[in-house]
């Protein structure tokens, strides 16, 4: 399509299918952009969150290099800012006063109460998988690579639905749900993705996860049985009493011999746990990618457990120290995690992808941001 | 258009996308006084993109590398120039472009904002108005007392309230006689099975004992003392107000600093709840001498119990109870209780009922 605007005309250049690469452009100045958002946080009564939240993705997205171009965030803070309003004076606070409005009409101790706090909990609950796929919707159109929007489609209902009810079996299936559940998730988000006129590719088996998925479940069992048998092993070696005797007038407690004993034993142990999930993660994320295409390229995932378990404790402990002051530090690292170790195989067409009409969504990540979860 | 000067200008490489497919064409930029011009050649007329009207992708200073623009003169299209003196000398012909200027001019509306609400609440403690206080007096007595249950609900959890029929009796005589003398008002008073030596008001007129101070009591003047000071706080709605000052501290906080502040707030907010403010306290004595006036109770089992409990914090049994009342006022307590002309008393309860009253968690304490 020869597009001619304003002075310009680009004849479609048949310049046959482009390779891509994708990098991380290091972006100096994210710290001091931390502290004086924090500070213009706290004078405006937390209302610039949305604006400093927003200056940091700009940065982070301006980080992410496709064939030496940056991405490019135009969302704006005012759309965050009215997607939280909107969600927790029409969604939330409903909810909650609703709720109250209950206990004082029906009495705190109706029958019906649990019951609505079921229904409460139950909303909730979907609400959550509406808020993943509305975050992502959100995201996609608000990014731009030379120009060329990305987009979700689908229905967020749907996503949600499926998202609640293969959570709901996790217990029942003692877990082995996951692999498939994950699969299921990944597929409906990915299949929906666009990137100008065309459409993202997942066609990936959750067969393949299994086996990883049984060495970290049995080894998850093995873990906390060993973790049991070790504090009670530790305790006994200092000479603790695991059974700790009520002081009457004061809480029973264990002391800081006990704590002594059993906290190095119990970070060991977090620590393997953290192994066995980052293998198995590692795996899920490369396999997805593995089966991810978009216009005949394929993404290659190299990730790796040591190299997860470093990133998430490292970030862990950066907003852990800084009192989540340097968040936007973490968030940075994630990205630039998964931009170096994911790459970009094949070639694609790009005089091919047209810009398609732009997604009518106008507010942004409302519920993500009042119930506290990302997207995926 | 300066165009026959533009060739003598430093001419800078970029790329530009027109937005339609995702094809980049290689661009000939220079900073004309107009704006930036950018050419693609072949015999293209040069674009012109007014300083005023650029937009960046993200924030750009002096020591920026690159930059990725775009301006409604072209809809939809980018240019991206990775020229670190392009920038540099951008900078200073398109200033709203760096970080400083964009955040001052999303940030001063609110920065308003934030100074109006600081001013307001200077105001108000100023004029020693508490918009809690008054939210609190608009609560329905129905919410209330389900408030008051559910406090009392959750700290008893685990505990038990003790009856016993002779303990709940003499305790029901003790609340009539107190509740008549309190102007009418109707308090629900329980014994909790707890041996810390505390006592506390909930929303709703409600009133909770701990066995631990029937126990450190010497006499019931001195549980009627502890009583009236407790109902002094509910009369003033003080439980419910401090209910509504946490809550809205909170959302405040949380606002201001976040999810990641969440430490440092709940820290806060722990300091706010350790006790009522000496104002508080000094109200809630006004109402328990007044009430033990007009119930003919002599007002100094009122001083010595919380002389006692001051005095607890060097080294007395009865010391918990000073972490959860900070503020030393036994003596202006005693000088109270003293300053007030005698009046005809008799003792709270009959020494049968106070037998009673003690016994009320089952095993009889001490004598």
């Amino acid at each position: 399509m020869p597009t001619a605007i304003d002075g310009f005309a680009t004849a479609p250049q048949r310049v046959g299918a482009e390779p891509l690469a994708l990098a991380w452009k290091q972006q100096s100045g994210l710290i001091g952009l931390s502290i004086v958002n924090f500070i213009l946080r706290v004078l405006t009564l937390g209302i610039y969150h949305f604006w400093g939240k927003t200056e940091v993705r700009r940065r982070i997205w301006s980080a992410v290099r496709l064939n030496g171009e940056p991405l490019e965030y135009t969302g704006t803070g005012k759309e965050l800012f009215t997607g939280f309003l909107v969600v927790l004076l029409c969604v939330f606070l409903p909810l909650l006063l609703s709720g109250g409005a209950l206990v004082y009409v029906l009495g705190p101790h109706s029958r019906l109460l649990p019951a609505f706090q079921l229904l409460a909990y139950i909303v909730f609950f979907f609400l959550i998988g509406v808020a993943i796929h509305r975050a992502l919707r959100y995201r996609l159109a608000r990014t731009r690579w030379r120009g060329i929007r990305g987009r979700l489609e689908g229905s967020s209902l749907r996503f949600a639905w499926t998202y609640f009810w293969t959570a709901l079996l996790i217990p029942f299936t003692l877990g082995w749900i996951m692999p498939w559940r994950a699969t299921r998730i990944r597929s409906l988000l990915n299949n929906d993705m666009r990137f100008g006129n065309r459409p993202f590719r997942f066609m990936a088996r959750s067969g393949p996860l299994y086996g990883r998925f049984a060495v970290a479940w049995i080894g998850t069992i093995v873990l906390v049985v060993a973790a049991s048998a070790g504090v009670a092993v530790s305790m006994y070696l200092v000479g603790v009493d695991p059974q700790p005797v009520a002081v009457p007038g004061r809480p029973a407690s264990v002391g800081p011999k006990a704590v002594a004993a059993i906290v190095p034993v119990l970070l060991v142990f977090y620590l393997l746990f953290a192994l066995i999930i980052a293998w198995y993660q590692a795996a899920v994320t490369n396999h997805f990618a593995a089966h991810t295409s978009y216009e005949g390229a394929t993404f290659r995932g190299n990730l790796t457990a040591w190299s997860m378990i470093w990133l998430v404790i490292s970030n862990l402990l950066i907003v852990l120290l800084t009192f989540g002051l340097l968040a936007p530090v973490a968030q940075a690292r994630a990205i630039r995690y998964m931009v170096e170790r994911l790459s970009i195989d094949g070639a694609v067409p790009l005089a091919d992808i047209m810009q398609r009409a732009e997604d009518p969504i106008r507010r942004g990540e409302g519920l993500a941001q009042v119930f506290d979860v990302d997207a995926l | 258009m300066s165009t026959l000067s533009s060739a003598t200008l430093d001419a800078y490489g970029g790329r530009l996308s027109d937005g339609h497919t995702a094809t980049a064409l290689p661009a000939t930029v220079r900073l004309v006084p107009e704006g930036i011009e950018i050419a693609l050649g072949g015999g293209h007329t040069p674009l012109v993109w007014p300083y005023g009207e650029l937009t960046a992708a993200s924030p750009i200073s002096s020591g920026t590398d690159d930059v990725l623009l775009s301006c409604p003169a072209t809809p939809g299209a980018t240019l991206f120039v990775a020229d670190r003196s392009f920038v540099g000398a951008l900078v200073h012909r398109a200033s709203h472009l760096t970080a400083a200027s964009q955040r001052w001019r999303f940030a001063r509306p609110l920065l308003a904002v934030g100074a109006v609400a600081a001013l307001t609440v200077a105001a108000l403690w100023i004029a020693d108005v508490s918009p809690a206080r008054g939210l609190a007096g608009l609560l329905p007595t129905k919410l209330r007392q389900s408030l008051g249950r559910q406090a009392i609900q959750s700290m008893s959890r685990g505990r038990g309230i003790c009856e016993t029929p002779q303990g709940s009796a003499a305790l029901g005589r003790l609340t009539e006689r107190l509740s008549v003398a309190a102007g009418g008002k109707r308090f629900n008073i329980r014994v909790l099975n707890w041996s810390l030596v505390n006592a506390f008001a909930a929303p709703g007129e409600q009133i909770v004992l701990t066995r631990g101070l029937i126990e450190q009591a010497n006499g019931p003047d001195e549980v009627a003392g502890v009583l009236t000071h407790e109902m002094g706080h509910g009369l003033e709605l003080h439980p419910e107000t401090a209910i509504i000052r946490v809550i809205g501290l909170s959302a405040a906080v949380e606002l201001m600093l976040g999810g990641g502040g969440g430490v440092l707030a709940n820290v806060g907010l722990l300091l706010t709840q350790l006790g009522y403010s000496r104002a508080a306290e000094r109200e809630a004595d006004a109402h328990a001498l007044q009430i033990l006036e007009k119930a003919q109770i002599s007002p100094q089992g009122f001083a010595d119990f919380f002389k006692r409990v001051e005095e607890g914090e060097r080294g007395s049994p009865i010391r918990e109870i000073s972490l959860l009342r900070t503020h030393p006022l036994s003596a202006e307590r005693a000088r109270l209780a003293e300053s007030r002309p005698a009046y005809p008393v008799t003792r709270a309860l009959a020494d049968d009922d106070w037998r009673a009253l003690r016994a009320i968690c089952g095993e009889l304490a001490r004598p």
